[in-house]
């Protein structure tokens, strides 16, 4: 990992997740580009825990998957929102909302 | 819901779990490819990339693992890596899986076949209803015999009289024998009073129970209940059995019911065969003794009811039943002064809960002990075993730690590690426990021959395996393995992976103390059970050589009852007449002749208080004569000495003056260096003649303390009505004139059947069987000790010499004398096997004490006995360590040095 860039707050990925699923259906690969694309490489995706969170996320009914051709005609499992998935999204981002202004409350006290 | 959602998820991804591998695999891959692609967009080489794509992504195996963790489903399929694993690891070191398995299964086995015993002996309650609220209720007769048997007047009384009780009944067990079956044999009856079945909350099988208008003097028609047991041994079974007429000592008994199965009475040694209602003594004849007197309703002096059963009335408590039956008592002593004044104090009443099955009366104790000893044995057997284990699964697990360090190192979890380890230990649990159940059942089997103090035949008890003692069994070794499992796991995951796969072994300080504790407490166990095996050595030794005043080896023993088939006094006579002359005429038999009471025979005593005359008694002193009837020729065939006078001859008959032999014994208490041939004593008020003085004979048990006995004539005395015993001597082979003599006896009475017939030597083998018993386990229990210690002892020098193994190197290239090498290994582990020594013979000189009542002739602290088993043991251990430490001293430090 990159000296200098920040890791993944605990718990922030599957949120994280559930954000860019909720734009359109994506694959493993795609998702961990996206994530590190949007946040200009602030943010890294570890591998490993975006796998084990995709299958968490499967468990807890928040995302489903299905085998698709992607546009270079190679197979891949895509990922995508269920309704339980948007709700949860939104009680996230709510919570992760409150958090971030809590957090910077305290950073700006002076 | 969510719970369901998952379940139906985690069950759905166990059956699919192949398809989902696949797709999981396929997914890396496209992420591998799709990032390997990026690079090489990028402008990298296409080797490069994959590399650089493979670095980022990490080891595919542990993102596969992490994934699959996610899935919920590792827990199911790791448990079936693991097993396999186990199996892989287990074939691979065969003599640590057989030595622990064995080691456990021993160990659980011999304490899952002795629980069964003690449970069966002592902890299980007879199935009555609430036997919690019951009361063995005696007549304390006199002062260190406190329940002795109790009148029907008696039991009257207490149930008349008493507040506490909400009912009461009485029951005493008489000899039978039944016929109109295939084969007369004898049985146990037991005479009850009508409300006996009503008060147990016994409900029978077949028919009825008895009741008490069955228990009336002069009822028309007399029944019976039969055992489940006798009803399927003597009667197969038979569903139409309920109406059926069976005769119990020649007269006619209908049988009413069949008793529930498992349920045989309330006593451990006397197990039912059919219940009597009690008025229906007399028509069993003189037999059943006391019993069949015609005023057994009214005679108050007949003590012969063996138990009183008192269920205790709602809300009474048994301090409150006492102090109700202690007022009983004392108004009964000033309602009858003379009756209840005993020969030392007054008359009371012993209330006994029930808090099993009842033991044999003045047994109680010796049962109680001896099945503790049996228990400790077995108890230290499988802590000594679980010791061992430890330190099997200790050294193990050290010597595994450069294979767990790699396995950590790739990444396996230190969770998942120890779960293997555990997974380990579970295996070996349950091997050990299917090796536990077998020896458990064959130890079963071999003590079925065995009995406990008492007269309680193991055989008898029916002691099975069944689901309680398999639940024992399986939690003592998932305890066990849990146990020693966790140890090392937990030592293990907290493993410092680089110094492990280093090779460096961590010097955790506590690990060498632990297992030199293992070995003083593996010496010091030991130490305990040699030195009970050798005590026990040393007793039945002495019992067997001590001189016990008469022959066993020559004589045989039959017992029979004439009474119970109705014989007169006159045709009892001429029975033993003809039967001695039958015995007598058989080739070989050197003498024969009949006593109520043979020496090492359960029962039959019978004393009387005499008068001597010229022996000044004290105030309180009571002169209590025990004697036997006896035919002529019965010191010859037991082999008697005659010391002074003659024996009881053919002319000692009735009409004739009352004739005595004494034992020397009571020749030197009450003639007092006097001659005692041509003494005179008083016997039931008539005067009798000394004639003869006989050797000592042991009656029960070599080391008994000897009382006064005498010998009657049985022609005088007339009483071919009670069980009489046969003795031939024969100049050959015992156990040839065994069958011969059922023959004599066939000849005479068809229908007679004998209660034992036996050669004496097989009678005092019998009489010694808790002494054998004890000897036999604790000699088999301390030689698997002995080499469990030794093993325990071997493991840890070796395991302390590899670990050395540098050290040692280095202080043999530097010069260090090989003997000097050898003495320092020698030397340090004396320390926890002397201290194991001493601890192990101080606990085990207090444990002895607690046993000295089976010891003979050996005290239990016997220093010669401590002596030579720490000997022993000392050599054992010695011999042990001497092995790896000669392999150390034997060290080539070249070797050893490179190999760092």
């Amino acid at each position: 990992m990159p000296i200098g860039k920040p890791d993944m707050i605990r718990g922030t990925l599957d949120m994280l997740i559930l954000k860019i699923l909720s734009l359109e259906p994506m694959h493993g690969w795609g998702i961990s580009e996206r994530i590190e694309g949007i946040s200009k490489d602030e943010l890294k995706v570890n591998q490993g825990s975006l796998y084990a969170s995709l299958h968490k996320l499967t468990r807890e009914g928040w995302i489903r998957s299905y085998w698709r051709r992607t546009e270079n005609n190679r197979r891949a499992r895509y990922y995508e929102l269920t309704r339980a998935g948007e709700k949860q999204l939104g009680l996230e981002a709510e919570r992760w909302g409150r958090l971030s202004t809590a957090v910077h409350d305290i950073l700006a006290t002076t | 819901m969510r719970r369901i959602r998952d379940l139906a998820f985690r069950l759905r991804a166990l059956f699919t779990r192949g398809r989902m591998r696949r797709d999981l695999d396929e997914e890396l891959r496209f992420h591998l490819d799709m990032e390997t692609e990026k690079l090489v967009r990028q402008g990298r080489t296409p080797e490069d990339a994959a590399r650089e794509a493979r670095r980022k992504f990490g080891s595919p195996g542990r993102q596969r693992d992490r994934a699959r963790w996610a899935w919920g489903l590792s827990t199911l399929e790791d448990a079936g890596a693991d097993l396999r694993f186990v199996g892989r690891q287990l074939r691979r070191d065969p003599g640590f899986a057989l030595g622990a398995v064995l080691t456990l299964g021993l160990g659980i086995g011999a304490n899952t076949a002795i629980f069964s015993v003690a449970d069966h002996a002592l902890l299980r309650r007879p199935p009555v209803e609430a036997p919690e609220r019951l009361v063995a209720v005696y007549t304390t007769a006199r002062r260190g015999f406190p329940k002795a048997a109790s009148s029907y007047p008696d039991f009257v009384d207490y149930r008349d009289m008493s507040r506490t009780f909400a009912a009461m009944a009485a029951y005493s067990s008489v000899p039978l024998n039944v016929g109109e079956i295939d084969t007369p044999r004898l049985a146990v009856g037991i005479l009850v009073t009508g409300n006996y079945f009503e008060l147990l909350g016994v409900r029978p099988q077949l028919g009825r129970p008895l009741d008490p208008g069955d228990d009336r003097q002069g009822a028309a028609e007399r029944v019976v209940v039969l055992s489940h047991a006798f009803w399927r041994e003597a009667f197969g079974a038979d569903p139409a059995i309920v109406g059926r007429t069976i005769r119990l000592n020649d007269s006619p008994f209908v049988v009413v019911g069949v008793g529930p199965p498992g349920f045989d009475g309330l006593d451990l040694s006397t197990a039912a065969d059919v219940w009597i209602p009690m008025f229906a003594g007399p028509t069993l004849g003189p037999g059943a003794g006391a019993a069949s007197d015609a005023d057994v309703a009214t005679n108050r002096g007949a003590r012969w009811i063996g138990t009183l059963i008192g269920r205790l009335a709602p809300g009474a408590s048994l301090a409150g039943a006492r102090a109700d039956m202690d007022a009983v008592s004392r108004r009964l002593a000033e309602r009858y002064p003379d009756e209840r004044a005993a020969v030392d104090g007054p008359r009371g009443i012993t209330l006994d809960p029930i808090d099993g099955y009842l033991l044999p009366v003045g047994s109680e104790d010796v049962l109680r002990r001896f099945v503790f000893l049996l228990l400790a044995v077995v108890g230290i057997t499988l802590l000594l075993g679980s010791a061992n284990l430890a330190n099997l699964l200790l050294a193990r697990a050290t010597a595994r730690r450069g294979e767990i360090g790699v396995r950590m190192a790739l990444g396996a979890g230190s969770g998942r590690v120890a779960r293997q380890l555990l997974t380990e230990s579970l295996v070996l649990a349950l091997l050990g426990c299917g090796v536990a159940l077998a020896v458990a059942w064959l130890m079963l089997g071999g003590l079925a021959a065995f009995e406990l103090p008492g007269g309680v035949s193991i055989g008898d008890l029916g002691v099975r395996l069944d689901g309680g003692v398999l639940g024992f069994a399986l939690g003592l070794s998932v305890l066990t393995a849990l146990l020693f499992g966790l140890v090392p796991a937990l030592q293990t995951s907290r493993l410092d992976v680089v110094r492990a796969v280093k090779g460096e072994s961590a010097r955790r300080a506590g690990a060498v103390p632990l297992r030199k504790l293992l070995v003083a407490v593996q010496v010091g166990l030991c130490l305990v059970l040699l030195a009970g095996s050798g005590l026990f050595i040393r007793t039945m030794r002495n019992s067997l050589a001590a001189d016990l005043g008469f022959e066993p080896a020559g004589a045989v023993a039959a017992r029979f009852n004439l009474s119970l088939l109705g014989y007169t006094e006159e045709g009892g006579q001429a029975f033993l007449d003809g039967l001695l002359a039958g015995v007598r005429g058989i080739p070989g038999v050197e003498a024969a002749g009949v006593g109520t009471l043979v020496p090492f025979q359960d029962g039959g005593f019978r004393g009387a208080f005499v008068e001597v005359d010229g022996y000044e008694r004290r105030p309180d002193e009571e002169i209590r004569v025990d004697y036997v009837a006896v035919e002529p020729g019965y010191f010859e065939a037991l082999g008697i000495p005659i010391l002074e006078g003659r024996g009881i001859t053919g002319g000692d008959a009735s009409g004739q003056a009352p004739v005595a032999v004494i034992t020397r014994f009571m020749a030197e208490r009450y003639w007092e260096g006097r001659s005692a041939v041509g003494g005179r004593m008083s016997f039931f008020e008539i005067p009798v003649e000394v004639v003869g003085v006989v050797d000592t004979p042991v009656w029960q048990a070599v080391g008994e303390e000897a009382t006064a006995f005498a010998f009657l004539s049985q022609r005088q005395l007339q009483s071919t009505s009670s069980f009489l015993t046969l003795v031939a001597r024969t100049s050959g082979d015992e156990a040839a004139l065994l069958p011969v003599i059922r023959d004599r006896f066939r000849e005479l009475d068809r229908g007679l059947s004998l209660t034992y017939l036996s050669t004496m030597d097989d009678l005092v083998a019998e009489a010694l069987m808790p002494q054998r018993m004890g000897m036999t386990l604790l000699t088999m229990f301390a030689a698997l000790a002995i080499v469990l210690a030794a093993v325990g002892v071997y493991g840890v020098v070796s395991y302390t010499v590899r670990r050395r193994a540098r050290d040692i190197g280095i202080r043999i290239a530097i010069g260090a004398p090989r003997a000097r090498i050898l003495g320092s290994v020698l030397w340090e582990m004396a320390v926890p096997v002397v201290a194991g020594l001493l601890v192990g013979g101080i606990a085990a000189a207090a444990l002895a004490r607690t046993v000295a009542t089976f010891m003979y002739g050996v005290s239990p602290g016997d220093p010669w006995t401590f002596f030579v088993i720490s000997a022993l043991l000392l050599v054992v251990s010695f011999g042990a360590m001497l092995l790896p430490a000669r392999a150390a001293a034997r060290t080539d430090p070249v070797r050893v040095l490179r190999a760092e």
